[in-house]
């Protein structure tokens, strides 16, 4: 149906278009299989996965806020044996660019990581995961840290030939510093944002809503900050960037590829309709034919200042 | 087989206290669902609230490719779902979960049905099936409850199948004043729990279901239950509806979504 240029050079990476999944919200893709054509997607950022298997945090461990829910999973995950054993096969039927997301406690797993999937068939990109809220083990989050981050990035880009992206925490007072960290240390891509921290508490039973009584929170309630963010990176750094935070439809994808996003991931959105990352993509094609576009590389980070009251 | 999309509501009426039974066109749930099998329900409404509902199958209908949920106004989306009419749309994705599996060889077992409010109309369509299935019906017993008369779900659809039907209230409104437990009590001093001739299906409120599976595990019988968690995608992805599930020396997370909602009792982990 594409009458418009719809694939995208990320760096290193390509990918047939602009539009993934991102990490956590689409499970190994099989999950969805029959509901959606993975073929058409533009890649599968699968679920955020660890050296060795983890069971992740006790219940409850989701809530739902206004027009978001705050997550505290735990990153219950397979481990990287399993993934390789068991998802990946499923993954390598498919065209789209399978992107696996990494995460660690400590810096040395993350290396090993890196260096056990490097090289392995089937999967495209890394995605550095330095930004996860949820860290069971009282863990920091690298990815608030511009020094944690250098380093930690500059180690697995000795590991790996792989193109890396690294996801960005929203959770800083100025999101360039660690971006530009993460391009120092090596980043090919950068991937923002993830989730940002919050709680819930029951005023009924005066008790936090999750055990873990912080979580991360996602959906369109994070859209404005996220778009800003996405933004204001877009000014600071030269490489890539993956925008995501709270997509809900082909708008909220044109807006942040308005801001400076080269690609979008579709998240929490996911979960209400298995197949937005399809209608995000469609929406895409059709917003790129009413604005006269050919290709849609031609509308990254063009958004414009409106005009204040007074020039009118 | 499983689908997502758009639906149209056929009817949507009030059948007790704060309780609809709603009809919705969908050929693929109407053809696959499974008595225990629950769908995701969304109405447009912004993002409020964000995610779907899970709803048991209550009734299916393939030949006019419609099937139904009854449900108990609670929240949010279940006053939504009040709220609309014959022609309007609801987003389903379904038949999804596990299913109630009939315990063998069918026609020699008793099959216990134990019921708790909303927790009815799954089992509904189990004994439906059983009776299908030419399942004796005094091999078929419904054990029915709620706090009053009122709150009770399917009755009338249960004492219509002819099956052995018991009804426990808390307040003594409709059948035995007390608990689903103390029916299966008497019933087992009676000598209709032999172990190794029953088997008990529960779904309904937590609390009844572990006291359930306290009384099957005391008295050997085993015992499915359906649990009910917040189940934010229903897909398998999120891992927001862990339960915990006993392992050889420990316990695994597994998903209520994909892995249930149907547990064998013994291996849950209640705490
Ligand atoms: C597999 C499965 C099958 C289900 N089948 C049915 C069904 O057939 N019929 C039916 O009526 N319901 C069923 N439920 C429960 C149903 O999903 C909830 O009632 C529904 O999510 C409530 O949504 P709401 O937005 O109206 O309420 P909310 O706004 O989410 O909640 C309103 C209030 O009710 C409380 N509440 C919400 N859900 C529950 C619950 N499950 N138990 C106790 N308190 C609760 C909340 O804590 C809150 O105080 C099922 C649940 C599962 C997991
Ligand atoms: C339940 C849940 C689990 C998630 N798991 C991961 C994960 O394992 N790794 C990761 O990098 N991000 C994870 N995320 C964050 C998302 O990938 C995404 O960055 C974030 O949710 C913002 O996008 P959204 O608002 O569109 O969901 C998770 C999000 C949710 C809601
Ligand atoms: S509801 Fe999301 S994994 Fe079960």
């Amino acid at each position: 149906m594409s009458r418009v240029k719809m694939d995208v050079q990320l760096g290193p990476l390509h990918l047939q278009n602009p539009v993934l999944v991102a990490s956590g919200t689409f499970g190994y893709g099989s999950e969805y299989a029959d509901l959606v054509d993975l073929n058409r997607l533009g890649g599968i950022m699968v679920k955020g996965t660890t050296l060795r298997p983890r069971a992740g945090n006790p219940m409850p461990r989701m809530v739902e806020t206004a027009s978001g829910c705050l997550n505290a999973i735990g990153l219950q995950n397979v481990g990287v044996e399993a993934f390789i054993r068991e998802k990946l096969p499923f993954l390598r039927q498919y065209r789209c660019a399978v992107i696996v997301n990494i995460a660690a406690d400590v810096r040395e797993e993350f290396e090993e990581l890196a260096e056990r999937l490097d090289g392995v068939e089937g999967v495209h990109a890394l995605e550095l995961n330095i930004s996860c809220p949820n860290q069971a083990r009282g863990g920091i989050e690298f990815g608030v840290d511009p020094e944690a981050t250098y380093d930690v990035v500059s180690r697995v880009r000795r590991r790996t030939r792989l193109p890396l992206i690294v996801k960005l925490s929203p959770n800083v007072t100025d999101i360039r510093v660690t971006a530009r960290a993460a391009v120092d240390g090596g980043a090919d891509i950068l991937s923002l944002v993830n989730t940002f921290v919050g709680t819930a508490i029951d005023a009924r039973t005066r008790q936090f809503k999750l055990a873990n009584i912080t979580g991360g929170l996602s959906g369109p309630a994070i859209k404005p900050l996220a778009l800003y963010m996405v933004w204001k990176v877009a000014q600071a750094v030269s490489v890539p960037i993956i925008g995501m935070g709270g997509i809900m439809n082909a708008t909220d994808a044109v807006e942040f590829m308005l801001a400076g996003a080269s690609a979008v991931a579709v998240g929490t959105a996911n979960y209400i309709n298995p197949r937005v990352s399809i209608e995000v993509l469609e929406g895409i094609e059709q917003y790129l034919i009413e604005q006269g576009e050919t290709d849609v590389k031609a509308i990254v980070g063009t958004v414009k200042r409106c005009k204040p009251e007074s020039e009118f | 087989m499983r689908c997502a999309e758009y639906c149209e509501v056929v009817a949507n009426q009030p059948v007790a206290t704060d309780q609809f039974e709603i009809e919705i066109h969908c050929p693929t749930v109407a053809r696959y669902a499974q008595p225990g099998q629950f769908v995701q329900m969304r109405v447009q409404s912004g993002y409020e609230p964000l995610f779907s509902r899970p709803f048991s199958v209550f009734h299916r209908k393939p030949d006019r490719d419609t099937f139904s949920v009854v449900y108990l106004v609670r929240g949010t989306f279940t006053q939504l779902l009040a709220h609309k009419q014959a022609g309007d749309r609801v987003f389903v994705v379904g038949p999804l979960g596990n299913r109630f599996v009939v315990a063998e060889p069918q026609h020699e077992k008793v099959h216990v049905l134990v019921a708790g409010g909303v927790g009815a109309p799954p089992l509904y369509l189990l004994a439906e099936e059983m009776v299908h299935h030419g399942i004796a019906h005094s091999n078929v017993v419904v054990i029915n409850g709620a706090r009053r008369q009122d709150l009770l779900v399917c009755q009338g659809h249960f004492a219509g199948l002819g099956v052995r039907l018991f009804t426990a209230t808390e307040d003594g409104s409709a059948g035995i004043k007390g608990k689903v437990t103390d029916v299966l009590e008497s019933l087992r001093e009676q000598g209709d729990l032999a172990p190794e001739r029953c088997q008990i299906y529960a779904c309904g409120p937590t609390a009844m279901l572990e006291a359930v599976a306290a009384f099957a595990q005391q008295h050997h019988v085993p015992c499915q239950v359906s649990l009910e968690t917040l189940m934010p995608c229903g897909l398998g992805v999120c891992l927001g509806c862990a339960v915990k599930i006993r392992t050889g020396d420990g316990y695994d997370y597994k998903r209520a979504c994909v892995d249930g909602p149907i547990f064998d009792a013994a291996e849950v982990l209640w705490r």
